[in-house]
């Protein structure tokens, strides 16, 4: 019974070891870093948001110039009807 | 025992391992965090450009659009000098229209007989039609669909109206009513001579005593609509009954107390082609 107490005492003792072995090699980002990390993702997410948004004003933009290009020939179209109603009013 | 030891092995490897993941799994290594800050840097790069970018698009697409607006608020500007007026004497001119247009509406809603007895209101509309045909503002492509739209319906309400006229008959030297009836421009039938002594009862007194220079009416294109012609066959509970007259045969009475003077003392006896006055009910 010591003898199979003894040998798990050892066998954890071991492992805690190869554990703290391998954990104490590796680095990890600290606090500071990991705050910059998503600040830097926030402002990303934050400028694409805005970079959408403008793609869209310029969709609408761009939309508007159409309407007021057609709305340009119409008047125009408009204004050479008026001339030739007016002309036969006069003649 | 040995059984023992090494369930008692495998529960500590078991604890071991999994406090160990639980601690990785917490942390971020720096090459994992370096990593991400590198792709999240490039992203805002790239929107930020992107954004100045758009931006600067925006503005000359504004500016385009405003470009645009000026050609047209020139060009329309142009119209209104050639039409004499500006964008108030326009509105003015579309709201007189639409009143017309509404007008139109309502007299085309009558009855005939309604219509008939507003008569001298479609023709003002129609006078209000013309002048406003004759308005320079009536040259834009807006009023000219408008004015047709009018049109249409005052065309309808034309049609609505009866075609009944009276026509103007000089009496001459040896004219007798028989002899006036049988002339082609009249009724081109002699028996037809009750209509034009049954519409001139204010003149003639006696059918037999007409003279010479008097002015007569003939009625012409049909009837007005309180007007009723006697056919053959006819007789005074018939026509009451007709559901354009009166609809009820008892109301018989009504159209002899309105035409006395013309059927005379027996309503048994009416004659064919006698116009009678159909009293409102």
């Amino acid at each position: 019974m010591r003898k199979a107490l003894r040998t798990v005492v050892v066998v954890t003792a071991v492992m805690l070891m190869v554990l703290l072995a391998f954990t104490g090699c590796t680095k990890y980002a600290n606090e500071q870093q990991l705050q910059a990390l998503e600040e830097t993702k926030a402002a990303a997410q934050a400028a694409e948001k805005a970079l959408a948004d403008c793609k869209s004003e310029t969709a609408s933009l761009e939309g508007q110039l159409a309407e007021k290009k057609q709305a340009l020939e119409d008047v125009k179209k408009e204004q050479q009807a008026v001339n030739q109603r007016l002309a036969d009013m006069e003649s | 025992m040995t059984n023992k030891l090494v369930l008692t092995i495998v529960l500590s490897l078991v604890l071991v391992l999994g406090a160990s993941l639980s601690f990785a799994q917490e942390k971020m290594t720096m090459e994992e965090y370096e990593k991400q800050l590198a792709e999240w840097q490039t992203r805002l790069d790239a929107a930020d450009k992107g954004k100045a970018d758009c931006g600067t698009a925006n503005e000359a697409l504004q500016g385009e659009i405003d470009a645009v607006q000026a050609e047209t608020d020139k060009v329309w500007g142009e119209i209104l000098e050639s039409l004499g007026t500006d964008q108030d004497g326009v509105d003015a001119f579309r709201k007189e229209l639409q009143a017309m247009d509404a007008k139109a509406d309502g007299l085309l809603a009558l009855s005939a007989e309604e219509l008939f007895q507003r008569r001298d209101e479609v023709e003002a509309l129609c006078a209000d039609l013309a002048a406003a045909k004759g308005n320079k503002i009536s040259a834009l492509t807006e009023m000219q669909n408008l004015i047709a739209v009018i049109e249409g319906k005052l065309a309808q309400i034309k049609n609505k109206l009866p075609k009944a006229t009276y026509e103007p008959y000089t009496v001459v030297v040896g004219d007798y009513l028989w002899k006036i009836s049988g002339k082609d421009e009249i009724y081109a039938d002699p028996t037809q001579w009750m209509k034009i002594y049954s519409v001139n009862t204010d003149q003639i007194k006696d059918p037999d005593l007409i003279y010479p220079d008097w002015v007569l009416k003939i009625l012409k294109g049909g009837t007005f609509p309180d007007q009723y012609i006697v056919a053959k066959g006819d007789y005074l509970q018939k026509i009451a009954e007709n559901p354009e007259v009166l609809g009820d045969p008892a109301s018989w009475t009504k159209i002899y107390e309105k035409n006395k003077d013309i059927i005379g003392n027996d309503p048994n006896m009416i004659f064919p082609h006698t116009v009678l006055v159909i009293p409102k009910e």
